[in-house]
């Protein structure tokens, strides 16, 4: 059949419904703002009750402030968005331990956390705060493979382990600026066994 | 929260279930905290790998080699006499041997306890290669992946065992020999994801076939028709992945006389012909004619041979030969 002598069709294109995107708004504790689709929000279990007892429409997205996410940096937050844009869609893994774990780290994966230990250490918490359970599964991967081959002091340089005695002073540090009156009374017992007394009070 | 001392105690187990067993052990002499970590979660080994050797030595005596990721346990001996060596990446640590008045069978059994957690031990990989003995009883493992080699007479044991621990493996390779039915009864209920390769006969049926999970396969079975190998084929090429080999053996039935029976006639293919290539065989590379979930978009090499009783088909990933700048044989 021709063109030409092809049945003519009036079509109301507003009829047709227009499946659209929506993209939410996120703003970290630093003031950076992020779109996110809503199919990548899914990863998070957290952002995605989030969006859904919010009930935000396309008009509401616009509008409204950026949610907030006052626990984690712009930097850290780009990484966990670009990590659930690329993961989109992509079944959420369930550990119901009957086999053991196995986590593999996909390229582009292994690319995302090609970044300094802090920021990866970051972003193991902020897949935890979120809750998005694949991310957290590669990079506590990362972190693990770190430590391959490594020996005590090596691991303590690679992680920054406080050894037995650097713990000690760090809780007594902490102690002391909670209560600074404890170190003078602590001192002033200490005193008062070294002349002899027997009770303190 | 930007290093290891600012992960909250649940971060860390699960970093620290991820580790290697060696990495375990050197985490745990940082701190008395990383200790408490360490050993407040299980294993999980890379790798168990389970053999035993026969010694020249003396008539009666074996060398069960027990490797955990890159820890190694060796227990030689005879009758009641063991002698327990250790040692990192395969090498002897002097000053760790000890010799007890106990069977080597019953020393492996404690030491296997010692890996224990919650009535298992954890691995992702369990291999075990040429063992003389029967399984113990109280050694429960679970495990992703399951290599058995030449178990000989204790094969099925080995296998009921594992196949009551769990149905569920993303591989399972097995290289042993055994023609009881039971043995593809108790293949038959394991559900597999990712690799399924057996040397032996499963006597699958075609519904057997069609129902294995797993794309990188090896199966060999004299019940499967034309159609269910046509029907394999198929299926590997929509969702196999870039690394998976199909690899099936079948019955050269009688209908059957060339490849094109085996070959589904969508497919286009395009005949290769090798240099010594053999009457019976054919090479080809598919081009065309189907789809692949995984966007894998490389043409596939299809190698078809007739054995007389027996026919093999082999498809995979092409993989453009390197060329050598040497004068290999024949000059």
């Amino acid at each position: 059949m021709s063109v030409e002598n092809a049945p003519v069709v009036d079509v109301d294109e507003a009829a047709i419904p227009v499946e659209k995107k929506m993209y939410y708004r996120f703003e970290s504790n630093d003031k950076k703002e992020f779109r996110v689709s809503e199919l990548a929000i899914q990863q998070s279990e957290t952002l995605n009750r989030l969006v859904e007892a919010m009930g935000y429409t396309s008009e509401d997205v616009e509008n409204k402030p950026a949610i907030a996410i006052e626990n984690i940096d712009g930097k850290t937050l780009k990484l966990v968005f670009q990590w659930c844009e690329h993961h989109k869609g992509e079944a959420i893994p369930v550990d119901d331990g009957s086999v053991p774990k196995i986590v593999e780290i996909p390229e582009f994966d292994a690319k995302l956390m090609d970044i300094d230990n802090g920021l990866l250490f970051k972003l193991i918490w902020a897949a935890d705060y979120l809750n998005i359970v694949q991310l957290l599964n590669v990079s506590c991967k990362k972190v693990a493979n770190m430590a391959q081959g490594k020996t005590p002091a090596q691991l303590r340089r690679v992680y920054l382990l406080p050894s037995d005695e650097e713990d000690e002073a760090a809780k007594r540090a902490a102690q002391e600026a909670q209560d600074p009156r404890a170190r003078e009374v602590e001192e002033e017992f200490e005193e008062r066994k070294r002349q002899g007394g027997n009770s303190f009070f | 929260m930007s290093s290891w001392q600012e992960l909250t105690i649940r971060l860390k187990l699960e970093i620290v279930e991820l580790l290697d067993y060696e990495s375990r052990c050197n985490l745990r002499l940082c701190s008395s905290s990383d200790r408490d970590t360490v050993d407040s979660t299980k294993i999980i080994g890379k790798n168990l790998k389970i053999s035993e050797t026969t010694s020249e030595m003396a008539e009666g005596k074996t060398i069960i080699r027990l490797d955990i990721d890159t820890f190694t346990i060796w227990f030689i001996g005879r009758e009641n006499v063991t002698r327990i060596d250790k040692g990192w990446n395969g090498e002897i640590i002097e000053g760790f041997s000890e010799t007890r008045q106990q069977n080597r069978y019953a020393v492996i059994g404690e030491f296997m306890e010692r890996f224990t957690r919650k009535g298992f031990v954890w691995v992702n990989t369990i291999g075990v290669d040429s063992t003389n003995f029967p399984v113990p009883e109280t050694w429960n493992i679970k495990c992703a992946n399951l290599r058995l080699y030449n178990l000989q007479e204790h094969y099925l044991g080995w296998l009921r065992k594992f196949v009551t621990l769990f149905q569920k493996l993303k591989k399972l390779e097995i290289g042993c020999w055994g023609n009881e039915p039971e043995i593809s009864e108790l293949l038959g209920q394991l559900k597999v994801t990712k690799t399924m390769k057996v040397d032996h006969d499963l006597n699958f049926t075609d519904e057997q076939l069609d129902q294995v999970e797993a794309m990188d396969v090896k199966i060999l079975s004299f019940n499967v028709t034309a159609e269910a190998v046509k029907k394999r084929l198929q299926k590997f090429l929509k969702y196999g992945k870039k690394g998976d080999e199909l690899d099936l053996h079948t019955p050269s039935h009688e209908l059957v006389i060339t490849h094109d029976q085996l070959i589904p006639n969508e497919l286009i293919v395009k005949r290769i012909k090798m240099q010594n290539e053999e009457e019976t065989e054919y090479n080809g590379h598919i081009i065309g004619g189907f789809e692949n979930v995984h966007e894998v978009q490389d043409r596939r090499a299809i190698h078809y041979v007739n054995f007389g009783q027996l026919i093999r088909i082999h498809c995979k990933v092409y993989e453009k030969p390197e060329r050598s700048d040497c004068m290999m044989y024949p000059f």
